[in-house]
């Protein structure tokens, strides 16, 4: 008996998480073509400014995207050539904007806006065929088909965790998480442009531990007082564990944004605020 | 007492005769040695090194060190592995033939 019951929650407790992001979407999802190359992305409206994120398929193509308003076109607001999100101009009139979650999932589901799907996230992708990846990814197994590019992936408040980049066959996929759309959308707003944020330092891929090689004379990171050999344990709040995690530290971090990280020198540890600053993206 | 007398003559005439005998020897050496020739050197080098020889056979040895008893040390030789250069994109292109820059990377 008690069996039966516990099994009646948890299928109750399943089919209230699993409703929750099909209900009516909270933003507007939109077409965007890009010229010369195979396929469009689907673009979605972002709560607070009314601008259009999607993810363009080359860097090379991404300031010819068009956002078709009806008889009107969009105008492209900034592009981030490394993660190729393309930001546009806000959308005129009231528009219904999806929300950003704080920070992506480790695991879970996600919930295509269209009803037409969830995907399960699997975890972390740092690298691809040996090569680092300039972030982390998100991998994803989709409980149907794929979805497409650009395509926003919601958590169970119906706010952005994640946005669809490409499918990598047998159901799987790939998905830039939030922090990446998060950074990008807010230098957009603060600057009209997307720039990198330059510490001056130099790391190692053929060394699995983040290892400070050494640092550039002048910049941030040798006046604030980072030292060749320092390891990183954190960076900008990011616990870093080895190259990739903190080539995704150094990604996310803001120019002229003061952040904290957290090295062991020798038998101690020690914070360090340094303060990036701009560099081309 | 003439026979205390003539055998205390004849042993010394036997000691003068002992003694002329090998002072005339050392005599004739020295008058030998020191008369011109080529030949003498070698004879010469060759009784010091005989003496020099018979000296080292002759002297008596040190002791012998004893060396402490070995230990048996595993040791291994290490090769030199060649590892695939580790590459990082700077655009997220995942295309297969994407190229990405190897070595040391600065954020």
């Amino acid at each position: 008996m008690s069996s039966v019951l516990i099994r009646c929650l948890t299928a109750l407790l399943a089919a209230l998480v699993l409703w929750a992001p099909g209900r009516a979407l909270a933003g507007d999802l939109l077409r965007v073509d890009f010229p010369g190359a195979h396929g469009g992305s689907i673009g979605f409206s972002v709560a607070g400014g009314g601008e259009v994120l999607t993810l363009g398929p080359a860097a090379a193509e991404l300031r010819k995207g068009v956002l078709r308003l009806g008889a009107e076109t969009a105008k492209v607001l900034a592009v981030d050539p490394v993660s190729r999100v393309v930001v546009f101009r806000g959308v005129p009139g009231p528009v219904r904007g999806f929300a950003l979650a704080e920070r992506s999932p480790s695991g879970g589901l996600l919930a295509l806006p269209s009803g037409g799907g969830r995907a399960r996230v699997e975890g972390p992708v740092e690298r691809i065929d040996g090569k680092y990846l300039p972030f982390t990814l998100l991998k994803l197994r989709y409980g149907g088909e794929s979805a497409v590019r650009g395509t926003p992936l919601l958590d169970a408040e119906g706010r952005v965790a994640a946005v669809a980049l490409q499918a990598s066959g047998g159901g799987a996929g790939l998905a830039v998480p939030v922090e990446v759309l998060a950074r990008t959308l807010g230098e957009a707003r603060r600057n009209g442009r997307v720039s990198r944020a330059r510490l001056g330092l130099s790391l190692d891929p053929s060394v699995p531990v983040p290892r400070v090689r050494r640092t550039l004379e002048g910049s941030p990171a040798a006046r604030a007082g980072l030292q060749a050999g320092d390891l990183l344990i954190e960076i900008g709040g990011l616990r870093v564990e080895d190259y990739g995690d903190a080539v995704n530290a150094f990604f996310l971090l803001r120019p002229g944004v003061a952040t904290v990280v957290r090295v062991r020198r020798g038998a101690g540890e020690r914070s360090i605020e340094v303060v990036p600053e701009r560099g081309e993206p | 007492m003439e026979d205390f007398l003539r055998e205390f003559h004849q042993r010394r005439r036997e000691e003068a005769m002992v003694e002329r005998g090998f002072a005339a020897w050392w005599k004739r050496l020295g008058e030998w040695m020191t008369a011109p020739g080529a030949a003498k050197w070698a004879y010469g080098a060759g009784a010091a090194y005989a003496a020099v020889m018979i000296a080292v056979v002759l002297l008596p040895r040190q002791q012998e060190v004893v060396s402490p008893p070995t230990q048996d040390v595993e040791f291994r030789t290490l090769t030199p592995v060649e590892t695939e250069p580790v590459q990082q994109l700077e655009q997220l292109d995942l295309r297969p033939e994407s190229e990405g820059k190897t070595g040391e990377q600065v954020f």
